[in-house]
């Protein structure tokens, strides 16, 4: 197949805006200005007017990729690989983290009709089972943070399960395979 | 049916798991449908195939099957009135089953809620609708194999059947076997290419992992036929049955570029 990540790799469900501004096409706020040093002549970068399709689908790619890297350290700490149980909380608060504002990294104009991304057409067109998805993430991945700071190690890998299905039952539907 | 009259020392709960690591749902299962009703529409360039209804309905299903015509179903690909089968049912591979491992999955397909559920006509072009097609592919494709003695190799090639997903086909519907494991895009999902995946450097403790949880080594979660192959399937198999998968898999998809598998976990003094 072309492409080899695929779906085992392929981490990336495609995704996009930078801003949560759900109309992409509305001029980003500027980033926050930069607190202190307003002395300087320096003006913050300029926010685009629009973000490229294709810089918000490497950007929500980066996003699910942070996703990806704190579930695979959370399961190597509960797999026992590493010793690092310090760590556990921090990796269950990125991956909710991330999971909070996921819908709106999936703009419109930001499909596989108008670029290349592994997100499939089911997330605009099946928008509310999307949100549905989401949330189940979302709600999934904050009981991993409430169980993770209990210190329960078993109980904090069966949530992790719990959070790797939500995940994959929602590749399952919008995210492409080949 | 003959009642009781089953002498067969099937394990059920055995035979679930093989039906999952055999993702038999994956087609025999419409989307929202009973589970193994049928009714599944698998397009093909050779027309559009409709997985027959497998729960023990006594006039839809197969409730009127005895053992042996279940036998018979898999391993020589025949329905009980002595029909070939067509090639989208990769009976091939099915006949590389032991019989422990079937008794089991029948044992377990007899207990599953019967629905009744009319099998739909399959929709077949010409020439492919004729019985001089399948009498080709049967003779040119079809294999009957012995059970393979190594574990892996049994469970990718029998019940798991992971090429006839994974590895592209012939103008006829046969499996390309020096391509094995390069992917297709063949349903009820396009499959991967595995050698070029385990190219990138994945190591048998990857690959254990992704059998095991779903969890590829970047962590991204898997999704689609596989994910149901390895909640139903995979997960559920011994860790010794999922290593010797695993390094099957490896040995038949070389990785070029492998990375040594990460020391056995230590005291953590390594941290």
């Amino acid at each position: 197949m072309k492409r080899v990540v695929a779906v085992l790799v392929g981490l990336t469900l495609a995704g996009v805006a930078v801003s949560a501004d759900p109309a992409p096409t509305t001029p980003a706020a500027p980033p926050v200005a930069p607190a202190a040093p307003a002395v300087t002549s320096a003006s913050p970068p300029a926010a685009a007017a629009v973000t490229a399709p294709e810089k918000a689908v490497a950007y929500r790619q980066a996003e699910m990729s942070l996703i990806g890297k704190h579930m695979k350290a959370t399961r190597m700490i509960l797999s026992g690989e590493v010793a690092r149980p310090q760590d556990l909380v921090r990796h269950a608060e990125g991956i909710h983290a991330g999971s909070m504002d996921l819908a709106a990294l999936f703009p419109d104009g930001t499909g596989p009709a108008k670029t290349k991304t592994e997100a499939k057409a089911e997330i605009w067109s099946k928008h509310a089972d999307f949100e549905v998805a989401v949330k189940n993430f979302q709600d999934a991945s904050a009981k991993l943070v409430e169980v993770a700071k209990t210190g329960d190690l078993v109980a904090t890998k069966a949530q992790l399960d719990k959070v790797g299905e939500t995940c994959g039952g929602c590749h399952d539907t919008f995210k492409i395979k080949d | 049916m003959e009642p009781a009259a089953e002498v067969l020392a099937g394990d059920p709960a055995r035979g679930e798991v093989i039906a999952g690591l055999g993702a038999c749902g994956a087609c025999h299962t419409a989307e929202g449908g009973e589970p193994f009703a049928g009714g599944y529409g698998i397009e093909t360039k050779f027309g559009t195939f409709f997985a027959p209804n497998i729960t023990p309905d006594a006039t839809t299903g197969i409730g009127g099957w005895s053992y042996d015509d279940f036998v018979h179903a898999l391993r020589d690909g025949r329905s009980p009135r002595g029909r070939p089968y067509v090639a989208a049912f990769p009976y091939a591979a099915y006949t590389r089953m032991s019989d422990a491992d079937l008794a089991d999955l029948w044992a377990y397909l007899r207990g599953v809620a019967p629905v009744e559920a009319v099998e739909r006509a399959n929709e077949v072009r010409w020439p492919y609708d004729t019985r001089f097609a399948t009498a080709a592919w049967r003779t040119f494709e079809f294999r009957r194999e012995p059970p393979a003695e190594d574990r892996g190799e049994y469970l990718a090639t029998g019940p798991g059947h992971c090429g006839e997903c994974h590895t592209p086909r012939n103008a006829i519907g046969g499996l390309r076997a020096r391509r094995e494991f390069q992917g297709a895009d063949d349903p009820p999902e396009p499959s991967p290419d595995l050698t070029a995946i385990i190219g990138e450097g994945w190591s048998q403790s990857d690959v254990v992992e992704l059998l095991t949880s779903g969890m590829a080594p970047d962590g991204d979660m898997i999704g689609g036929v596989m994910r149901g192959l390895v909640v139903d399937g995979t997960s559920r198999l011994s860790v010794s049955d999922r290593e010797a998968l695993a390094a099957y898999v490896l040995s038949r998809a070389p990785n070029r570029h492998a990375k040594p598998d990460a020391e056995p976990p230590s005291d953590g003094e390594d941290w």
